[in-house]
């Protein structure tokens, strides 16, 4: 049974249809990526999982239930954290107010104290920076406290949004290292919303390609990487 | 300018900050948290101050212990029009919000009218209006109450906010309501939670005015305007920013009205222009964010 | 366009019948009195005083009829609307042929009432209760056929003076504090301008807003200034504001003074019995007034108490001011048809100018005032509260109870 799977998914924005039909699983412990052109549909699709927008039909299963019925904070409570596009960091709290809030669920709150070591040993720089605010970090020390923030839930999969877009290549190395550790070291599922491809693809054990709201390529992420269809979704030509 | 003249200004301004910000920082932290402009607010002051009234004059109830029941009324009140009410409307046009809560105002006014009249009441109990004389400075009961209520409830809201896991939730929430979803955050409980907090606090005002002035079905628009000034001055959605422009509104009207010939037909007029200067100065008011 | 002529020729056909109507119905034998209230609306309350007032007149003279007819009174509803007033008004004139106008409410109605008289000749004679303002008497007191029976704004405030002057100890310094807008501002100046003609020393005049929650500012400037009395003119909420507020600023001037609105008994079970003790303050009229009954006419115009037990027995409520205001001047108006022994305009009104009475609302007679022709009843009354009751305090000779003076400190209650 896959940890995660989508089935048949409609998202309408309104009377905009933005995601036709999308049937997809996540193995649990694999890093998964989901690619696509600007505007293809991603972060809808990871919206629709945590609820953020609700599907028109199809279903959502996380551990083989349903989840696209219940409210955001039931489906965090199962298990799920999501690193939204652009961070979304609370600006004018501290970071410790900001990770602290990652553990509001239950399943975080009861473990709060490990997990937060978790956190400032996986970022030492949040343990340096817990008391300043964290609109004031810089956009890379924020996207760790993103992503930090979504640990501190304890999840079983960790749904992320684009995390390296506008960083240094020096941090998006740190958190492809971050990732993969996750991932290796705690088992951890995670879903990757990327945009650079290759780096994507190269860190991930499956791939998923979206064009315009319909998924166009699946499969392992060697395979995807090298397929003709590929080229032809970013490029437009074969 | 004598010392005990400036003395009893300071006293006076005191306890009108007071009131000003027991029915502001409920309406300001609605909007900080659900981003909209609540303008039943007063609403909640009047029927805080008739409950108070009618507590206590059919049942002998004396405000002070009447303001732990009407705390509980008003709760239950702000929870129930959040759920039934402005719900619906989160997600709708500010032009719908806007006649929804004013909607509700209006009801609610002609509520009182009907089932009230709109005979002025007050509440007569022996502190309502006998005051502590330190040395030259008359301050009344009434009043003292008013502002040790303030006090009061305003460091327990500061408390919610910065001690608890519900108040960080709630200023999670005002910053940033998508990410505190993901938080795992219940928002809906959170904005009822907020609702909930204005009434109690417009209430808990109602309950001075009872003892303090008096009430009548339209009072509400006379402390719903004074605390969307004190609001906006402040910052729209900053508690404290409403809590520091109380007390700078509250000064100024009792010392432009003390000092000054004709001050206290000018008072509200120089409110609104610091409101004004602080505006061109500060769009965003004293304390606020955006 | 068709419905547009069909409406046209309906409304000259109602417009024709409206002119004929009348002719047939002058042949009765009544005599048509017009009277226009706000019957329902923001002036329903004082509306409704009034027309009791009328209907207890008109009862009592049919029992002997006036030039052997009866007296009929239409009623009109203006909804307080100076525009359905005007319309109101020219019904009764062109349609019931009235012979005169009696009673009314409110200064605006008033104003425009007695603007569209001005196209008649002659104009209709009227016996008018609510005309109160002096921009009234200005622009119509110069008319003969109006009666005006409300005392202009200044009376008020001569009345207020003359009281106070009446006072042992007699108060040297007086604050007067007002509300800002008209009432307040027009009134207030006039009370400085009489106050200081008398010899009084006014240490302030200020302005505050009405239905503002907090008037400590001003009493505690007012309070350092240690006026002998505080006088405020403004409305019910800021009555009961200054009590409270000056009992917890522990301001004690000899004299706490107000004018009609200290008078309500909403004022008084808002501030309680025992604070609103000694305040005064100003009326036209009060039930407890002590008239003796008319030598002429003690039938319509018995003694005050006999009249407010026999309209307290008929309608089961206290009599107000409109509603004794109005009862005189129906009978007023009915005894100058008496007197004038006929319909005739011009015999009416110089019959009732004639007249020389007690009512149970004071001595009647038309005479000049300012600007105005025919005025009466421009004495008013001073009350005072007292064990939670109004006592009429002013002026000496239909008194109540005495003066209570200085007033007792707070603390000393
Ligand atoms: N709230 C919304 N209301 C209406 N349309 C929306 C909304 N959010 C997204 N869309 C539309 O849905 C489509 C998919 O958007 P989505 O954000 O999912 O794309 P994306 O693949 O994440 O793009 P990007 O790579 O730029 O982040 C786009 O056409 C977008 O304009
Ligand atoms: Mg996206």
């Amino acid at each position: 049974m896959p940890l995660l799977e989508l089935e048949a998914l409609d998202v309408c924005y309104g009377d905009l249809q933005v995601i036709w039909a999308l049937s997809l699983a996540v193995e649990r412990g694999t890093i998964a990526c989901l690619l696509g052109p600007n505007g293809s549909g991603k972060s809808t699709i990871m919206n629709s999982i945590t609820g953020l927008v609700r599907p028109r039909a199809g279903a959502i299963r996380f551990q083989g239930e349903r989840i696209d019925r219940l409210p955001t904070y039931e489906i965090i409570e199962r298990g799920i954290a999501h690193v939204l596009e652009r961070r979304r960091v609370f600006p004018f709290m501290s970071v410790l107010d900001n990770l602290l809030l990652g553990s509001f669920p239950p399943r975080g709150k009861a473990k709060r104290s490990d997990q937060l070591a978790r956190v400032f040993a996986l970022f030492p720089v949040l343990a340096q920076r817990q008391a300043q605010l964290a609109g004031t970090l810089s956009g890379g020390e924020q996207q760790m406290l993103a992503i930090g923030r979504g640990l501190m839930a304890r999840p079983t999969l960790l749904l992320v949004d684009e995390p390296f877009l506008g960083l240094a290549p020096v941090v998006i190395r740190e958190l492809l290292d971050i990732f993969a550790r996750l991932n290796r070291e705690e088992g951890m599922t995670i879903l990757l919303v990327e945009q650079n491809v290759e780096m994507a693809l190269g860190m991930s054990h499956r791939g998923f390609v979206l064009e315009s709201g319909r998924l166009v390529i699946q499969g392992p992420a060697r395979e995807v990487l090298e397929s003709v269809e590929l080229r032809q979704v970013f490029l437009g030509r074969p | 300018m004598s010392l005990a003249l400036l003395a009893q200004a300071t006293a006076n301004g005191l306890s009108l900050a007071g009131l000003y910000a027991l029915v502001s920082v409920g309406l300001t932290l609605v909007f900080g948290v659900m981003r909209i402009l609540n303008f039943a607010h007063g609403e909640f002051v009047m029927l805080g101050a008739y409950a108070s009234f009618w507590l206590f004059t059919l049942w002998g109830l004396d405000p002070l212990a009447s303001l732990a029941v009407v705390l509980v009324l008003m709760t239950g009140l702000g929870a129930l029009i959040q759920t039934t009410l402005v719900k619906r409307v989160l997600a709708a046009p500010h032009l719908n919000q806007i006649l929804l809560t004013f909607g509700i105002a209006v009801t609610f006014q002609n509520l009182a009218l009907l089932l009230w009249t709109g005979d002025l009441r007050a509440i007569k109990v022996w502190y309502s209006a006998s005051s502590l004389t330190l040395g030259p400075v008359s301050l009344s009961l009434g009043r003292t109450f008013g502002i040790g209520l303030a006090m009061i409830l305003t460091g327990l809201l500061y408390l919610l906010l910065f001690r608890t896991e519900y108040g960080r939730a709630l200023r999670a929430v005002a910053q940033d309501p998508e990410a505190a979803l993901v938080m795992g955050i219940p928002i809906q409980r959170v904005y009822i939670l907020a609702m909930a907090i204005g009434a109690a606090y417009a209430g808990a005002a109602g309950v001075v005015a009872s003892v303090s002035m008096f009430t009548y079905p339209l009072i509400g628009f006379l402390f719903g305007l004074k605390a969307f000034c004190v609001v906006i001055l402040g910052g729209l959605g900053s508690v404290f920013g409403a809590t520091v422009a109380s007390l700078i509104l509250g000064l100024v009207e009792s010392f432009v009205g003390t000092f000054f010939a004709q001050g206290s037909s000018w008072a509200e007029a120089i409110s609104f222009v610091i409101l004004l200067l602080v505006l061109l100065l500060r769009p965003k008011g004293l304390f606020g964010v955006e | 366009m068709r419905k547009m002529t069909m409406a046209v020729g309906l409304g000259l056909l109602f417009g024709s019948l409206g002119m004929v109507l009348p002719v047939a119905w002058a042949a009765e034998e009544e005599i048509r009195i017009g009277a226009v209230w706000g019957l329902t609306g923001p002036q329903a309350g004082v509306s409704q005083e009034g027309r009791r007032g009328m209907e207890m007149a008109q009862d009592l003279l049919n029992k002997k009829g006036v030039l052997g007819r009866k007296i009929r009174v239409i009623f009109e509803d203006d909804k307080a609307d100076p525009a359905v007033a005007v319309s109101a008004a020219e019904k009764l004139i062109t349609q019931d042929k009235v012979v005169a106008f009696v009673g009314g409410v409110g200064s605006t109605i008033c104003n425009a009432m007695l603007g569209a008289f001005e196209k008649y000749t002659p104009k209709p004679l009227g016996t008018l209760t609510g005309c109160g303002a002096t921009t009234i008497e200005q622009r119509f007191g110069k008319e003969r056929g109006y009666f005006f029976v409300h005392p202009w704004e200044y009376y008020y405030q001569t009345t207020m003076r003359d009281f106070l002057l009446s006072v042992t100890p007699r108060p040297q310094t007086v604050f007067i504090a007002h509300e800002d807008r008209l009432y307040g501002t027009s009134h207030s100046k006039m009370a400085e301008e009489y106050f200081k003609e008398a010899g009084f020393k006014v240490v302030a005049r200020e302005s505050f807003k009405s239905g503002a929650p907090d008037l400590t500012p001003l009493l505690t400037r007012a309070k350092a200034m240690n006026p002998d009395v505080f006088y405020w003119i403004a409305y019910g909420a800021d009555a009961v504001l200054v009590t409270k507020q000056g009992k917890e600023l522990n301001f004690n001037p000899r004299m706490y003074a107000s004018t009609v609105q200290l008078g309500t008994q909403e004022y008084r079970d808002a501030v309680g019995k025992g604070n609103a003790e000694t305040f005064v303050g100003i009326t036209v009229w009060e039930p407890i007034a002590a008239f003796p009954a008319s030598k002429e006419w003690p039938e319509v115009f018995p003694s005050t108490r006999d009249w407010v037990r026999d309209y307290t027995t008929r309608f089961k409520r206290e009599p107000h001011y409109y509603s004794i205001m109005s009862y005189v001047a129906l009978v007023a108006t009915a005894k100058g048809i008496e007197a004038a022994g006929s319909l005739e305009r011009d015999r009416v009104l110089g019959a009732m100018e004639k007249i020389n009475t007690m009512t149970p609302m004071g001595p009647l007679k038309f005479s000049p005032s300012k600007f105005a022709v025919n005025h009466a009843f421009k004495q008013m009354m001073i009350f005072q509260w007292q064990k939670g009751e109004k006592v009429l305090v002013f002026p000496r000779d239909v008194a109540s109870g005495m003066l209570m003076h200085p007033f007792p400190a707070w603390t000393q209650r």
